[in-house]
């Protein structure tokens, strides 16, 4: 029962944060889908399918965060790259603040 | 397109794109051209980067790393809708984006006869100005001596009292044609909104 509570929490938390962590991995270079993706899952162990990463960031251009653009390869199919806009890094500057405050307030919990 | 050498390994990946292109046929032809470019080149990559498989394994195993094109199209699909719906009074969008998310064929009829009873007022008061220019004598607004409305509309009686706009009863028709027009897609439009956010509520991962 302890563990079923634990994976749901964990599955939870993680859908939470999973578009920070996307934002944060926008910050300072543009990236495209497949890159962000295979980077977020070999960084972190979410056990996601590949294709879940083209609603989120569909989602955060339709919220003015990132904003998308073709660019043609020298070999092969042209590329979508995504990057923040100045609305997605004050957003992300203020997420990270927020982060931090509760990161803070969750450790004194847990040190009391 | 992808190039693939084994007929196997083209017919697999062609499979898989024909399922992405049925989910997203709904949607303008720009919009699937921009999705079906960047999933084809994300399996592209995803093939390549699968070292040392036959070219049919490579597929696969790029096909389930990426995912079942009904879990992430779908929601993608439902987020343009909503986009276009946002940005426009067009009938179609707000439609398009009222009826997304469902394949419940039963939950689209009453979808569909809701819409039907919600915008007939609108075929009404349009087929009311048509009917004054066909039928002059037979739609107007009547009213009493003392200046009460007795009749508003079309009838195919003599009524008592004396019809007060003449033609320009057209206009009035066609302007709260206009009205309810935009009132009921003004809701489809907010409605719309809601079911998408409580379904962003209720699946948070997509």
């Amino acid at each position: 029962m302890e563990n079923e509570f634990i994976q749901k929490w964990d599955s939870q938390v993680r859908k939470g944060v999973l578009e920070f962590i996307i934002l944060l991995m926008l910050a300072g270079k543009k990236r495209y889908g497949y890159e962000l993706i295979t980077d977020l899952k070999a960084r972190t162990n979410y056990d996601i399918a590949e294709g879940t990463i083209y609603p989120l960031l569909n989602r955060l251009k339709s919220d003015g965060l990132v904003e998308s653009s073709w660019e043609e390869m020298e070999i092969g199919i042209p590329r979508k790259y995504y990057k923040l806009t100045p609305q997605g890094k004050k957003t992300l500057g203020e997420m990270k603040n927020y982060w931090s405050t509760l990161s803070l307030n969750i450790q004194s919990l847990i040190q009391k | 397109m992808i190039s693939l050498k084994d007929p196997e390994a083209r017919e697999a990946a062609s499979g898989y794109l024909k399922k992405v292109d049925k989910l997203i046929r709904s949607l303008s032809g720009k919009d699937q051209e921009d999705i079906r470019m960047e999933i084809t080149a994300h399996l592209e990559e995803s093939i390549q980067h699968q070292q040392g498989e036959d070219e049919l394994k490579a597929v696969k195993a790029a096909i389930h790393k990426l995912g079942a094109p009904e879990d992430f199209i779908q929601p993608l699909v439902e987020e343009r809708k909503m986009n276009k719906a946002s940005r426009t009074f067009k009938p179609g969008h707000v439609l398009s984006a009222f009826l997304a998310g469902t394949g419940n064929t039963i939950l689209n009829m009453i979808k569909y006869c809701t819409l039907s009873v919600l915008y007939s007022p609108v075929l009404l008061f349009i087929l009311l100005a048509i009917a004054k220019l066909v039928s002059p004598q037979k739609v107007g607004y009547y009213t009493n001596e003392a200046g009460k409305m007795v009749f508003f509309g079309y009838t195919t009686v003599t009524v008592s009292g004396k019809e007060q706009l003449g033609y320009w009863i057209v206009p009035v028709f066609l302007g709260m044609a206009l009205i309810i027009y935009l009132f009921v897609t003004g809701m489809l439009r907010l409605f719309s909104r809601l079911m998408a956010f409580l379904r962003k509520c209720i699946q948070p991962g997509n």
